[in-house]
């Protein structure tokens, strides 16, 4: 059983581990880059970022002593790993449990005669096990990154953070079991729990400047609880209670979720709502929509594009609506110049706050191309790529469908967020120029597509690798652009990411460069894609 | 005539043995072929090389003249695909899933659908992972057949449903054949075959290795013959006698094996007082157990088997 568990978990173990060991070690190597060498340079880098920090206080902790190493480490990485281990960690436990019951392992495990508390404790401890090692190399990949930079990080407080970590990890973990008992598919799990876990981060992450919201923080996010402890950066401290907490709510968590899947039927949801009474039909839908090209898959993803929608759209929000209190904070600063810079010209307001948006738009936006590259992966695993073709549809028609239907959802996800951040802006007294606003949104379609393309042509190739080398590819892109500037790479370099071909057509106009090599990836990604379908076999 | 279906030494060559070798086959239109073979013999491979979803290493298949490759997408609008592994559809209804592949498909009759549901019980209004194995199914054979194909190509199509449901099956399929569908059924199941074909192709490792009409495979039956003697058994005369093998003797009443006609047999017994004599007739299930005992055809006159003609 525990063998087993453990091959099921090997995948995002090793992915997780290169993640998180490319990170560290970039991260730590790069401080000397960004932050200089000389301590003026350095309290002056201090400075800028603790002023920057505050306008990502909804997605990391408030910045302390960023002019050490330890406390930049603390702040940029420790700061962020939870988001990127709390992700593992909730599709890992929508996987283990709701995924591996609809595959029908959990009931083959079952059938053998292991018990439903063996089951959930033994992936539960294998998931820890993943969780221990994953986060070790990191923090060691960390260390050395330091050590490299010429300032190795103290061995305890690493230790300490390491561990505080590895509690929040496996408090999603567990909490995504037990909401796994209230659904009945892993989609719904992950979506659900992911639902969940976002309130307590964006609980927490708005208690960092609300004050009001802090009692709520405190009593439902265990991301607040990870915040109390912060050894590395200077005079921080580990916050042992805290820790702890984190550690007995997994434990209260995994309980939990035991008692519900002991109770409950397998392969159904712990509360089984009354089916409504629906009368027996033989006809098929009269929906138009699944008639039409296009609209049919528009129409089956509805209420996805609508959430990623709605989610983008709070944070163009969000951002818009702090933006004029960011920038007034940041205008003082040293590196405001270098911000003003990057972002444009014009209303520093409208520049920066654009600026804010669209970096974290262009990263929603390639996650969302590799979801949808993912479905395209599994349409040919699953066997419905196999059903359509049974039908008469040649395969270049299946790849344009894919992307045109892509470019819909796309348009109407970067729709919905655009008017927010309008609205948001507005409501911080920003005017954004509709008409640039308008070409800014509209370049983010084929940089969505351009990554679609490139999971056109690896998912015609080979869908089952498609999603792990698009997503390596779209880490290193992005590393790029955060690496790049900080290592003072050569602009030919930073070109080489995606992300940097967006340019900011907000403010500096559109470029055209990097529109025509997005365009000529879009265009030529599809055919690449259509022409390698052609020679494929289907379903393997 | 045109053939509805001709693969001319079509291969599909995975390596390590595996796949389908030298394929050359003709079902003509309107005849029902039974595709028999065991798990993992290529039957599944002939398909999905028939359906265009995977490309020949060597050879050629055409459907109603079209060639299987280039003209895939033409040869989809004759043809009605029952697949072996169920597609997974996730959240959306019965209903709906149907409404998009007719979208897909154009010209379905909505009526012809709603006649399918009847026959089967299936409720179009749940979502595909609510459906019950057998409920599947009975979905995917809505796909195949709501069009009216001119070629119905069914890879193992009863997996999952109850005996009443696959008498219902096999009803569409005498139906469909009677209104001139060809029908290509790949199955591991001879009593299905027994049911809805006129000739079976038999295949073992990749390799075709017979086809016969179901009445020739019948005339190469072996019978278990029981004969209960009132006095001198004629034990010489039934050694000798043509077709008869693995004689046992217990006192007056003699076991044997006889292969093909009971002509030899019954001179044989001339003269002697039968008072009993029964004979058993193996199912179509035993004749291709033995088919497939010990690697293959067995040579004739090895006791107790049978061999089908070359």
């Amino acid at each position: 059983m525990f063998r087993l568990t453990w091959r099921l978990q090997r995948t995002g173990l090793i992915g997780m581990s290169a993640f998180g060991i490319f990170y560290g070690i970039f991260q730590a190597a790069a401080y000397d880059s960004a932050a200089g060498t000389t301590a003026a340079a350095r309290r002056a880098f201090g400075q800028s970022m603790e002023t920057f920090g505050r306008q990502y206080s909804l997605f990391l902790p408030l910045p302390h002593g960023v002019d050490t190493i330890a406390g930049y480490i603390q702040w940029r990485v420790y700061g962020a790993l939870p988001i990127l281990f709390g992700f593992w960690a909730l599709l890992s436990a929508a996987g283990a449990t709701r995924g591996d019951e609809e595959r029908g392992l959990v009931e083959q495990w079952l059938a053998a005669g292991v018990g439903r508390r063996r089951y959930l404790v033994t992936r539960f401890i294998g998931f820890a096990i993943a969780a221990v090692i994953a986060i070790a190399l990191t923090s060691a990949a960390i260390d050395a990154g330091a050590a490299g930079a010429g300032s190795a990080l103290p061995t305890g407080p690493l230790l300490e953070v390491s561990v505080a970590l590895l509690g929040l990890t496996l408090v999603v973990y567990a909490l995504t079991t037990v909401v796994a008992q209230l659904t009945v598919s892993r989609g719904a799990a992950a979506g659900l729990a992911g639902l969940v876990v976002g309130v307590m981060f964006f609980v927490n992450g708005l208690s960092r400047s609300v004050e009001s919201l802090k009692p709520l923080a405190q009593a439902i996010s265990p991301f607040y609880y990870y915040d109390r402890t912060q050894p590395l950066s200077p005079g921080g401290t580990f916050d042992v209670a805290a820790t702890a907490a984190l550690f007995v709510a997994a434990v209260v968590f995994a309980s939990l979720a035991v008692w519900f899947m002991s109770v409950r039927d397998i392969g159904a949801a712990l509360i089984r709502l009354p089916a409504r009474p629906r009368p027996f039909t033989d006809r098929p839908s009269p929906n138009p929509l699944l008639r039409m090209p296009v609209l049919a898959s528009l129409y089956e993803q509805r209420i996805a594009v609508l959430a990623w929608a709605l989610g983008a759209a709070f944070f163009a929000f969000y951002l818009a609506s702090v933006g004029r209190q960011t920038v007034d904070l940041i205008q003082g600063s040293a590196g405001f110049r270098n911000y003003l810079t990057v972002a444009g010209h014009g209303n520093p307001y409208v520049a920066l706050t654009g600026f804010f948006w669209f970096g974290i738009a262009l990263l929603l936006l390639a996650v969302y191309a590799i979801t949808q590259v993912a479905r395209w992966s599994a349409d040919d695993n699953e066997g419905r790529l196999e059903m359509i073709l049974s039908a008469p549809v040649s395969r270049t028609r299946v790849v344009i469908e894919r992307a045109v239907a892509l470019t819909l959802r796309l348009a109407i996800i970067i729709a919905i967020s655009s008017v927010a951040l309008y609205l948001g802006a507005a409501a911080a007294n920003i005017h954004f120029d509709v008409g640039a606003l308008t070409i800014a949104s509209l370049v983010l379609i084929p940089f969505g597509l351009s990554f679609a393309a490139i999971g056109a042509v690896l998912a015609s190739r080979a869908p089952r690798a498609t999603v792990a080398v698009l997503v390596t590819f779209t880490f290193l892109s992005y590393l790029i652009t955060q690496l790049g500037p900080l290592l003072k790479w050569p602009d030919w370099a930073l070109k080489l990411s995606v992300f940097n071909l967006y340019g900011a057509p907000l403010t500096s106009g559109v470029d055209w460069t990097g529109l025509w090599i997005m365009s000529a990836i879009t265009i030529g990604g599809f055919i690449v894609g259509a022409l390698l379908m052609q020679r494929r076999d289907v379903g393997s | 005539m045109t053939a509805a279906i001709e693969t001319s030494g079509l291969s599909k060559d995975y390596g390590k043995g595996r796949g389908l070798f030298d394929l050359s086959l003709q079902v003509e239109e309107g005849e029902v072929l039974g595709y028999l073979g065991p798990n993992g013999a290529g039957k599944t491979t002939t398909i999905r090389l028939l359906m265009g979803l995977i490309h020949p290493t060597a050879g050629s298949a055409s459907i109603f003249g079209l060639d299987g490759q280039r003209q895939a997408v033409e040869i989809k609008r004759y043809v009605g695909y029952v697949p072996g592994e169920l597609p997974q559809f996730g959240g959306l209804r019965g209903s709906e899933i149907v409404a998009y592949m007719a979208g897909l498909r154009g010209g379905v009759d909505e009526k012809v659908v709603a006649q399918i549901c009847k026959r089967f019980g299936l409720d179009l209004g749940q979502r595909f992972r609510e459906y019950s194995r057998g409920n599947k199914q009975k979905l995917a054979i809505v796909l195949g057949f709501m069009h009216a194909p001119r070629l119905l190509i069914l890879d193992e199509p009863t997996g999952g449903l109850d005996p009443l449901n696959q008498q219902e099956f096999y009803d569409m399929c005498r139906e469909s054949k009677a209104k001139g569908t060809t029908i290509f059924l790949s199955s591991h199941i001879l009593s299905e075959v027994e049911h809805v074909s006129e000739r079976v192709g038999i295949i073992r490792d990749g390799r075709l290795v017979e086809t016969a009409k179901l009445t020739e495979l019948h005339k190469i039956r072996v019978h278990q013959v029981e004969i209960d003697f009132a006095g001198t058994v004629p034990l010489a005369a039934i050694r000798a006698a043509q077709g008869v093998d693995r004689v046992e003797v217990n006192d007056y009443r003699v076991r044997c094996v006889v292969q093909g006609s009971f002509e030899s047999l019954m001179r044989a017994l001339t003269g002697a007082t039968v008072v009993n004599f029964v004979s058993h007739e193996p199912s179509l299930e035993e004749i291709f157990l033995t088919f497939y005992r010990a690697g293959g055809p067995v040579e004739s006159g090895e006791t107790g088997s049978t061999t089908l003609p070359a």
